[in-house]
C-alpha cells in the first residue's frame, strides 16, 4: 500500500487549467451526498489502501452522474463518469478524487454500479499481464514495405534541409533571421510530411532562438545541430546502435519497444516533473535516479488535448521498481511496481559535479536540451536574475519565472536547500527543492 | 560564456555568409574538411557549440546573508493545503478570515507560499497585519529583497530604533516613524521637522501620515507649515490632520468662512447658502488652494468649493449656528450636496453623532435611488461599532425583511454580523416566499463569508428539502459548502 493522493497528486491530474476549475467548483460535499472508497486487497500497491474511489453528483439534470476512479492493477489509473464531457478525467471524477485526497470520502463499498464497473473493466483487461504487451503487426510484409517507405521519405527530407541548412550559412545568419518566421514554418511543414515530425518542431523553435538578444550565438548553435543531425542520419549504418538510435530518436522514429526482460530493478529517487507543450499535445517528463545503480531514467508522456496525465509516479518519493529502458534519451517505462516510499532528500552534488554529469551526458547525446541534477546544499543568491551558489562558491543561473524564483529564494532565504531540476542550454529550471528540515517543496 | 577565440570567429563569418568570407579555423578541436565550405563551417559549429555546452564555466555569485532563525513552528499540513487551496481556488475572498486565524495559532507561514501571500499584501492592505504576524523573520527578510514588498514593515509593531531612522530604506524610515509616533508623539514630530526640507514629497506624504497616531493641539504649527507645502497632497493631507483639531486656528479660520456662507436666520426654514467668490485670497489659503478669477456661469466650481470648506469645517460649528443638535441641523439642510458635505466632514472627523444623524437620509437616498454619491453612507456606519451598525441594518430591513430589502443594505456593511443579523439572514435564504433566483445567489455570496460556519448542516438539509427548485437548490448547497469549507479550516486552525 502507498500513501492516499496529496491534492496536488490530484490537481496534476487535470487535462488543462479550466477543467481544474471546473472541478474545485464540483469539489463540495454538498453536490455529493453518496461517496465512498472500496479497500484494495491488502499487499496491493495502492494509494491510500483504495483501489476504487466513487461518487454520485448532483449535477443540473435530474439523474445524478455516477463517478469512479479505479486506482490499482493493470491500466490504472481509469475513470468513468456519466456524464457528457469528453475529458477524462472529467471535473466529476478530478473533484471526487479531490474530496477523496481531502479526507471527505470514507470507506464504503458503493452501489452496484461500481462492482459492474469494476467487472467489465477485469474482462477487458483479459489476460493482459503489466507492463505493455508486444505488438505483433497483423501483416509482417505490409509492415516492412511501410518501414522502408518512411526511411526514405525521411531521408529525402533531411537531405533538403541539409541543402537548406547550407544555403542559410552561405549567405550569411542576418539575411536568414530577415526572412522571418515564414521561411522557419515552411520547412518545418516539409518535415512532417516527411514523417521526422519532432525535427519539424525543432525546426519551428528557431524562431524563438532568432529573437533573443543573443540570437546570433543561438541560431548558428541550433542551424550546427540540426546539421549534425542530418550528417548523423545519412551515416546511420556506420554508427554505434546507442547513437543511431539517439539520432532515430530525435527525428522523431517512435522507439522500438523496450525489452521488459533486461528491465532494472531499483529504489528510484523521483527526482522532479517537468510539464511543458508539444505540437497540439501536452508532454510530461519525470526524471528518477536509482539509488543503488545511479541510473538516470527519464518517463515521458503525452496526453491529448481534454486528457490528463498518470499521475501515479510522485515527486519526493522512493519506488521500489522495475523500469525497462529504451535504447535513446534514457527513456524508460515502468514495468513492475513493489513499493513505494516518502524519502528524505534525493542526494546530490556541487555545481562542478551536475556539470562534469551534463558533460557526460552530453558526449552520448550532443543534442540533449535538459538533464536532470540534483544539488546540495545550495543557497539562491540574486544578481540580476537568480542563481543558485554551491559550498564552494559556484553559482549555476536559474532560468525561472520571476515567481518561481522568488519562492526557491524564500525558501532557501540565505541557507542551503537541496534542489533537483533540469540544466538546460538557458540555465537550471528548478523543479523540486528540500529544505534544511528535509521537506519537499514544490518551486516550478 | 567567453565569445572569443574559434566560437567567436565561426558566428562571425556565419554572420556574413560563407559565400563572402573564408571559414575559419578551429584550433583545438578535430578538422572537419570537405569541398563545401557552408558544410565545413556547420560541422565545425556544431563541434565548437558542443563543447560550449559541455564546458559550462560557473560564475560565482555571492549568497544573501541568512534570514534570522525562527522560533515560531510551521502551521500544519493540512492548513497549509488548505490556504494553498484559497491561493488558487475559488475560495479567495476567505483569505482574510484564514490569516486571522491562523495569527491566533501562534505559527508560521511556510515560505513557498509567502510571495504569492506578499503578492496580494500589495493590494488588499487589510491582510498586511496579519501577513507580518504570520510571516515570521522570513516574510521581512523576503521583503527586503523586494521593494514591491516593502509595506511589510509598516505592518510591524516594532520599538523605535534610530539608526535605522538614519540610514533605512523609504519604508522602514517610515515604519521607525510610526514606531516613535506611537509612544512619544512629540519626539517624532521633532525628527522629522528636521529632515522636513530634505524629504522629496512622496517621502513627505507617507510620513506625515504617521501623524494620524496621536494628533493633539502640539502637532498644530507643524501641520500649519505643511499647509503651504509644495506638494498638493501633502497639502490636503495637512488640511484633513488640522481638521480633526476643532480648536486649532485652521480649523478656526475654516469656520468662521463657513458660518458666513451658511445661515439659517428663520429657525423654521432650511439652511440658506451663500455661493463663496473664487477670488477671496483668504479662503483660497485656509483651503490651500490657489484664488482664481475664472468665469463659473453655472457656480458649479463655486459649490465645490464650499463642499470642499463644509468638509474641513469641525462640525460642531454647526451647533447653535444652524441648529441644536446634528440630527437638527441635518433635518434643516434642504441640499443634498450639503448633506453629502457634512457627511464627508463626519467621516474625516470621525463623529459617531453625526454619523447616526446622517446615516438616515443617506441610506433612504441609497436604498430608493441607488445613489452613487451616497456611498458614503458606507462609510458613515463603518464609523459605528459591529453591533451598532447591525441593529441600523435590521431596523432599516423592516418587519419582515426580503431580499430586495436586505442587500443593498448589506452591501454597505463590512463588519461582522450580530447574531439577530445572521438569524434574519437565514431566515430569508431558507425563504422562497421572501427571495429570488437572482437575489438569492448575490444574498448567499454575502453569507457564504460573514455567517457562522458552524450554520453548514442546517444549509445541507435546507439543500436537500429544496428539492422543487434545482436552481435554488444549488445555490444553497454551494452557501453549504463555502461553510463547510470554513468550519473545517477553523479546525485545522484550532
Amino acid at each position: 500500500m502507498s500513501e492516499r493522493w496529496s491534492t496536488n497528486d490530484v490537481w496534476a491530474l487535470a487535462p488543462d487549467a479550466s477543467s481544474r476549475k471546473a472541478a474545485q467548483k464540483v469539489a463540495k460535499p454538498a453536490s455529493w451526498p453518496n461517496r465512498g472508497w472500496r479497500a484494495a486487497d491488502p499487499g496491493t500497491d495502492a494509494p491510500g489502501g483504495a483501489e476504487v474511489v466513487w461518487g454520485e453528483c448532483r449535477g443540473s439534470g435530474s439523474k445524478p452522474y455516477q463517478a469512479a476512479a479505479h486506482l490499482t492493477g493493470s491500466g490504472a489509473p481509469a475513470y468513468r463518469c456519466s456524464c457528457p464531457s469528453r475529458k477524462t478525467p472529467c471535473k466529476h471524477v478530478l473533484a471526487l478524487l479531490y474530496l477523496w485526497a481531502e479526507g471527505e470520502v470514507a470507506e464504503d463499498t458503493g452501489p452496484a454500479w461500481v462492482g459492474e464497473w469494476l467487472t467489465r473493466r477485469a474482462s477487458a483487461a483479459g489476460p493482459r499481464t503489466a507492463g505493455a504487451a508486444r505488438k505483433t503487426p497483423a501483416d509482417p510484409e505490409a509492415a516492412a514495405r511501410r518501414a522502408r517507405l518512411r526511411e526514405e521519405r525521411v531521408a529525402d527530407g533531411l537531405a533538403e534541409l541539409e541543402t537548406w541548412l547550407r544555403d542559410q550559412v552561405g549567405a550569411g545568419l542576418v539575411d536568414s533571421r530577415q526572412k522571418g518566421y515564414g521561411q522557419w514554418d515552411a520547412v518545418a511543414a516539409r518535415l512532417v510530411d516527411a514523417q521526422a515530425g519532432r525535427l519539424a518542431e525543432q525546426v519551428r523553435a528557431l524562431a524563438g532562438a532568432a529573437a533573443g538578444p543573443d540570437w546570433t550565438d543561438r541560431l548558428l548553435t541550433e542551424y550546427a545541430l540540426l546539421h549534425l543531425l542530418c550528417t548523423g542520419y545519412r551515416r546511420r549504418d556506420e554508427l554505434p546502435e546507442p547513437v543511431r538510435a539517439t539520432v532515430r530518436a530525435r527525428i522523431g522514429f517512435p522507439p522500438p519497444e523496450p525489452d521488459p526482460a533486461a528491465a532494472v530493478r531499483d529504489h528510484w529517487h523521483v527526482l522532479c516533473r517537468h510539464d511543458f507543450d508539444a505540437d497540439r499535445v501536452s508532454g510530461r517528463r519525470i526524471w528518477l535516479r536509482g539509488r543503488d545503480s545511479g541510473r538516470t531514467a527519464m518517463l515521458l508522456s503525452f496526453a491529448g488535448p481534454g486528457r490528463g496525465h498518470d499521475a501515479s509516479i510522485r515527486v519526493g518519493t522512493v519506488l521500489d521498481a522495475e523500469l525497462a529502458f529504451h535504447t535513446a534519451e534514457n527513456r524508460a517505462v515502468v514495468t513492475a511496481r513493489h513499493a513505494e516510499h516518502r524519502a528524505a532528500p534525493p542526494p546530490g552534488g556541487s555545481v562542478a559535479d551536475a556539470l562534469a554529469d551534463h558533460a557526460r551526458a552530453l558526449a552520448a547525446d550532443p543534442w540533449l536540451e535538459a538533464w536532470p541534477v540534483v544539488l546540495a546544499d545550495v543557497v539562491c543568491a540574486r544578481d540580476g536574475g537568480w542563481w543558485l551558489t554551491d559550498p564552494a562558491g559556484e553559482s549555476l543561473p536559474l532560468r525561472s519565472t520571476t515567481e518561481s524564483g522568488w519562492r526557491l529564494f524564500g525558501v532557501s532565504a540565505g541557507r542551503p536547500v537541496t534542489v533537483a531540476g533540469e540544466w538546460t542550454p538557458d540555465g537550471l529550471r528548478p523543479l523540486t527543492a528540500w529544505d534544511g528540515q528535509g521537506r519537499m517543496v514544490p518551486v516550478s | 560564456m567567453t565569445d572569443t577565440g574559434p566560437w567567436h570567429d565561426l558566428v562571425s563569418t556565419a554572420l556574413v555568409g560563407t559565400a563572402r568570407r573564408a571559414v575559419p579555423h578551429t584550433p583545438g578541436l578535430p578538422e572537419a574538411a570537405g569541398d563545401d565550405p557552408a558544410a565545413v563551417l556547420l560541422d565545425r559549429a556544431a563541434l565548437a557549440a558542443v563543447q560550449r555546452r559541455a564546458g559550462h564555466v560557473p560564475r560565482r555569485v555571492a549568497p544573501p546573508p541568512a534570514a534570522p532563525a525562527e522560533t515560531a513552528p510551521h502551521l500544519r499540513a493540512a492548513a497549509v493545503t488548505r490556504l494553498n487551496s484559497i491561493l488558487t481556488g475559488p475560495h479567495r475572498d476567505l483569505l482574510a478570515e484564514w490569516l486571522d486565524l491562523a495569527v491566533a495559532t501562534g505559527r508560521r507561514l511556510p515560505p513557498e507560499l509567502l510571495p504569492a501571500l506578499l503578492d496580494r499584501g500589495r493590494h488588499e492592505t487589510a491582510l498586511r497585519p496579519a501577513l507580518a504576524r504570520l510571516g515570521g523573520e522570513r516574510a521581512r527578510w523576503l521583503a527586503r529583497h523586494n521593494p514591491a514588498w516593502a509595506y511589510l514593515d509598516d505592518a510591524v509593531e516594532t520599538a523605535f530604533d534610530p539608526e535605522e531612522w538614519k540610514t533605512g530604506t523609504a519604508g522602514q524610515r517610515r515604519a521607525q516613524l510610526a514606531a516613535l509616533r506611537r509612544t512619544d508623539p512629540a519626539a517624532a514630530r521633532d525628527l522629522l521637522a528636521e529632515t522636513w526640507p530634505n524629504e522629496r514629497a512622496e517621502q513627505r506624504l507617507r510620513l506625515l501620515e504617521t501623524f494620524r497616531t496621536g494628533l493633539s493641539r502640539e502637532d498644530e504649527p507643524f501641520l500649519d507649515t505643511a499647509l503651504d507645502d509644495r506638494a498638493s497632497r501633502v497639502r490636503a493631507l495637512a488640511a484633513t490632520l488640522l481638521a480633526q483639531l476643532p480648536d486649532s486656528a485652521h480649523s478656526r479660520r475654516l469656520a468662521a468662512h463657513a458660518v458666513r456662507l451658511l445661515r439659517r436666520p428663520r429657525p423654521r426654514r432650511p439652511v440658506e447658502i451663500t455661493l463663496p467668490d473664487l477670488a477671496d485670497t483668504d479662503l483660497a489659503a485656509a483651503l490651500g488652494v490657489s484664488p482664481t478669477d475664472t468665469a463659473d456661469p453655472k457656480g458649479d466650481k463655486r459649490r465645490e468649493r464650499l463642499w470642499a470648506l463644509v468638509s474641513h469645517t469641525p462640525l460642531e460649528t454647526w451647533i447653535g449656528h444652524l441648529g441644536d443638535t446634528p440630527v437638527d441641523v441635518v433635518a434643516a439642510t434642504g441640499d443634498w450636496d450639503l448633506c453629502c458635505a457634512l457627511a464627508n466632514a463626519a467621516v474625516l472627523q470621525r463623529d459617531r453623532a453625526w454619523a447616526r444623524a446622517l446615516l438616515t437620509p443617506m441610506m433612504t437616498r441609497l436604498v430608493n435611488h441607488q445613489n452613487p454619491r451616497a456611498s458614503r453612507a458606507s462609510a458613515l456606519l463603518a464609523l459605528l461599532d459591529a453591533e451598532e451598525q447591525c441593529a441600523w441594518v435590521l431596523r432599516w430591513s423592516g418587519s419582515r425583511p426580503t431580499a430586495q430589502r436586505l442587500l443593498p443594505l448589506l452591501e454597505q456593511l463590512d463588519c461582522r454580523w450580530s447574531a439577530d443579523l445572521a438569524a434574519t439572514v437565514t431566515e430569508v435564504i431558507l425563504d422562497p416566499e421572501r427571495t429570488t433566483m437572482s437575489l438569492l445567489t448575490r444574498l448567499c455570496h454575502h453569507a457564504a463569508t460573514r455567517l457562522d460556519p458552524a450554520l453548514h448542516r442546517r444549509f445541507a438539509e435546507a439543500a436537500d428539502h429544496h428539492r422543487d427548485d434545482d436552481n435554488n437548490q444549488a445555490t444553497v448547497a454551494d452557501l453549504a459548502g463555502t461553510l463547510k469549507f470554513r468550519d473545517d479550516m477553523r479546525k485545522e486552525l484550532m
